[in-house]
């Protein structure tokens, strides 16, 4: 028994040494590909210092941004989704199909045409460009907080099966997606052209400045996860006992939320929504090593980061020189998956 | 077969080895060593853009961009163009083919930042774009970027010269800029003095539909501020919408029931969308039953308003074509084919390849349905 249980360890560890394998020979073949002639041996050169300066630019501030971006958004969706999941015991859950990205997507839109941020026409050094990113970003995770309202009061409904909660998420999305078209009616051409990547995400605008905000994000949602786990192990055994055992359910739940929506919101206000990350990557972890938390929630984080950057290197090389945005690659992979997830879920054996 | 596609792609690498190596010194060289002669430039967003003294190479990015390059003289400086630009047929690429052969620097509305870089042009024009969109661009390739607007003639002309003035004084085609800019002030002042005391009740009531908003639509799509009517004072039915109801971008469509209402005197249809537009009148004949424009015949056809952002040369085309046909006793010494040409060549510049040119733009003439 105890043999067992070390050997299952054993093959859990082996499969985080192995996406964090995958994860960095991924990172270096993503700064050796795409459109301008800079390969590994340019990488080489660059690590000497010989180098000519067009290298390191490509490298340094266009490719290596990018990869950033795609690890560390791909770390907070898919761990905001793991714990989504767990938090409400639904398997189809995930910042995306419950409409926490498509508020963001709304809130970022609204700062946009109703606050007036980032369409500043003046000087580059006006104040109003370096507050801008934050009222965004700010925006993003209010309005977020209005689906995670929704489907928080929605789940306490006793009834309110995990197909309903899905639903209601599927409705917060359209009626957010409607609102975004209306104000991309209303905007002016500046405006339009910031806005409409929102309903697709693209890791194109990754720089410096986000990924920063971005990676101290991550780490802070991580770390405010880790500290959780074994809440989150409890809750899944039943609100009933998990409060037995001294477990604020009520908090617990709630705070979990919205450290996961703020995650997405932040991701959303600085990429777009980039759909079924947070869902497709915890399952996927899920059927290799079951859904222990203190196991799922590091590895679906190593994964959602190597599964994003994967896309989007792809993104960048399958109709190469054209560029896709990635939220179209995720869609095509994940729509399908949740299509089975559903129907897998009719019998409801898979979550046990 | 096998054997030859591999000798090929053999061939190909050693043509890209050759390259990559042939390039790498000159890579060196692009960083801009201290001595090389900058000066400072300030862009239509009020940016100061410091770039090399001697612009050499060019790229246009986002909407209309490269049509302003094109205006300003600039085809032996550019040196790539976003890939749908390739494809799409547009007056100025029809008026310069040879763009076409130019290097994909990305896709449409804003190209891709390595292809950009791998293009190594001097300086990057872009439109439609905020300053600090502007100066993520430059610190990302190292390239100066330099913002320009695409405003509409007679909205807000002025905002499109100072476009233009700022293009010449960076690439040091000041008088391009001066003359083309002075030809479209002195064009709208003309169409002014021709008709601006035409009394409004002699002026017939005009519409226009069809119009092409990042995609074309039928008899709905219409301008309330379109610009040819604008230009030469039309009475048109739609100026009365209310300006914060419509979007440039996205269109204004308004309900065929308010055509029928409006009933105007003439039907303009934008070429863009004039297929969709037969359909429309000939699948709702109560529409077309109930228009006296197209009962009387009086329904023509213009050049293209927009195709990635509007096509200045076709908008004051438009307007003298619509203003002969308005108000021909204020326009009888007017030849339209001797317009035609003037524009053409006042905007496209003797180099261009006339004779295919010309091809488009004789197509306008007032056929009716």
């Amino acid at each position: 028994m105890r043999k067992e249980y070390k050997r299952r360890k054993q093959y859990k560890l082996l499969f985080l040494i192995i996406v964090f394998a995958a994860l960095l020979a991924m990172t270096v073949i993503a700064l050796a590909t795409g459109s301008a002639p800079v390969g590994v041996p340019d990488l080489a050169d660059l690590l000497k210092g010989s180098a000519p300066e067009f290298t390191s630019r490509v490298v340094y501030h266009v490719r290596m941004p990018r990869i950033a971006g795609a690890i560390l958004a791909g770390i907070a969706l898919s761990v905001s989704g793991a714990v989504i999941q767990s938090l409400l015991r639904n398997p189809l859950a995930s910042p995306y199909t419950l409409g926490i990205s498509g508020s963001s997507a709304f809130g970022a839109a609204f700062a946009i045409i109703v606050l007036g941020a980032g369409g500043s026409y003046t000087g580059s050094n006006d104040v109003a460009t370096v507050v801008n990113p934050y009222i965004l970003t700010i925006s993003a995770f209010v309005w977020s907080l209005l689906a995670v309202a929704v489907i928080l009061m929605l789940s306490r409904f006793r009834g309110a099966g995990p197909e309903i909660i899905i639903l209601a998420g599927i409705i917060i999305s359209s009626l957010f997606g409607a609102g975004i078209s209306a104000m991309q009616y209303f905007a002016d051409d500046v405006q339009l052209a910031s806005i409409v990547f929102w309903t697709f995400g693209d890791l194109g605008r990754a720089n410096w400045a986000n990924v920063l905000i971005i990676g101290v994000t991550a780490v802070a949602v991580l770390i405010y996860f880790f500290f959780h786990i074994w809440n989150y192990k409890a809750l899944q055994s039943g609100d009933e006992y998990a409060g037995s055992i001294g477990v604020n359910v009520r908090y617990v739940r709630l705070a979990g939320m919205v450290v996961a929506s703020l995650a997405t919101a932040v991701v959303v206000s600085f990429y777009g929504v980039i759909a079924f990350v947070g869902l497709v990557v915890p399952h996927i972890v899920r059927r290799i090593t079951g859904g222990e938390e203190q196991f799922l929630i590091p590895a679906s984080a190593l994964f959602g980061g190597l599964f994003l950057l994967s896309s989007d290197t792809l993104a960048r090389t399958i109709i190469a020189p054209v560029v896709l945005p990635v939220g179209i690659l995720t869609s095509f992979l994940g729509a399908p998956l949740f299509l089975f997830l559903l129907v897998r879920g009719m019998n409801r054996t898979y979550w046990q | 077969m096998m054997a030859k596609s591999f000798r090929k792609m053999f061939y190909n690498r050693i043509k890209f080895f050759t390259v990559a190596i042939l390039l790498l010194p000159s890579c060196g060289d692009s960083g801009r060593p201290a001595g090389e002669e900058e000066r400072v430039v300030t862009d239509v967003l009020g940016r100061e853009v410091v770039v090399p003294e001697n612009i050499e190479s060019v790229v246009g990015l986002r909407a209309g961009a490269l049509r302003l390059l094109v205006y300003m003289d600039a085809v032996p400086l550019i040196v790539g163009i976003e890939e749908p630009e390739k494809r799409d047929s547009r007056p100025y690429t029809e008026a310069y083919p040879r763009l076409k052969e130019l290097p994909a620097i990305g896709p449409s509305m804003g190209g891709d930042p390595e292809m950009i870089m791998n293009a190594e042009p001097d300086v990057i024009f872009k439109t439609y774009t905020t300053a600090s969109d502007a100066d993520q661009l430059q610190a990302k390739t190292g390239i100066p970027v330099i913002a320009l607007e695409c405003t509409d003639l007679g909205r807000d002309t002025e905002t499109l010269l100072k476009s233009l003035e700022v293009a010449g004084n960076v690439i040091q085609r000041e008088e391009r800029a001066d003359s083309l800019a002075s030809y479209i002030r002195q064009t709208i002042s003309e169409l002014d003095a021709r008709t601006k005391d035409i009394a409004p009740r002699q002026k017939p009531s005009v519409y226009v539909g069809g119009i092409s908003y990042s995609g074309s639509y039928g008899l709905s799509a219409t301008h309330h501020r379109f610009a040819p009517f604008l230009l030469v004072n039309a009475n048109n039915v739609a100026a009365g919408i209310d300006s914060r109801l419509i979007s440039h971008v996205r269109g204004t469509f308004v309900d065929i029931e308010k055509i029928m209402y409006w009933d105007p005197d003439y039907i303009f249809v934008d070429k863009a969308g004039l297929s969709l537009v037969a359909r429309d009148l000939e699948t709702k004949p109560a529409l077309a039953g109930s228009l006296k424009a197209v009962e009387n015949e009086k329904i023509f056809t213009l050049l293209p308003y927009n195709n990635y952002a509007t096509n200045y040369e076709y908008v004051i085309l438009n307007s003298w074509f619509t203003g002969k046909l308005l108000y021909p006793e204020r326009f009888e010494d007017v030849d339209f084919d001797d317009i035609t040409t003037e524009v053409l060549e006042m905007f496209y510049n003797r180099e261009a390849d006339m004779a295919d040119s010309f091809k488009v733009f004789k197509r306008l003439s007032g056929q009716s349905f």
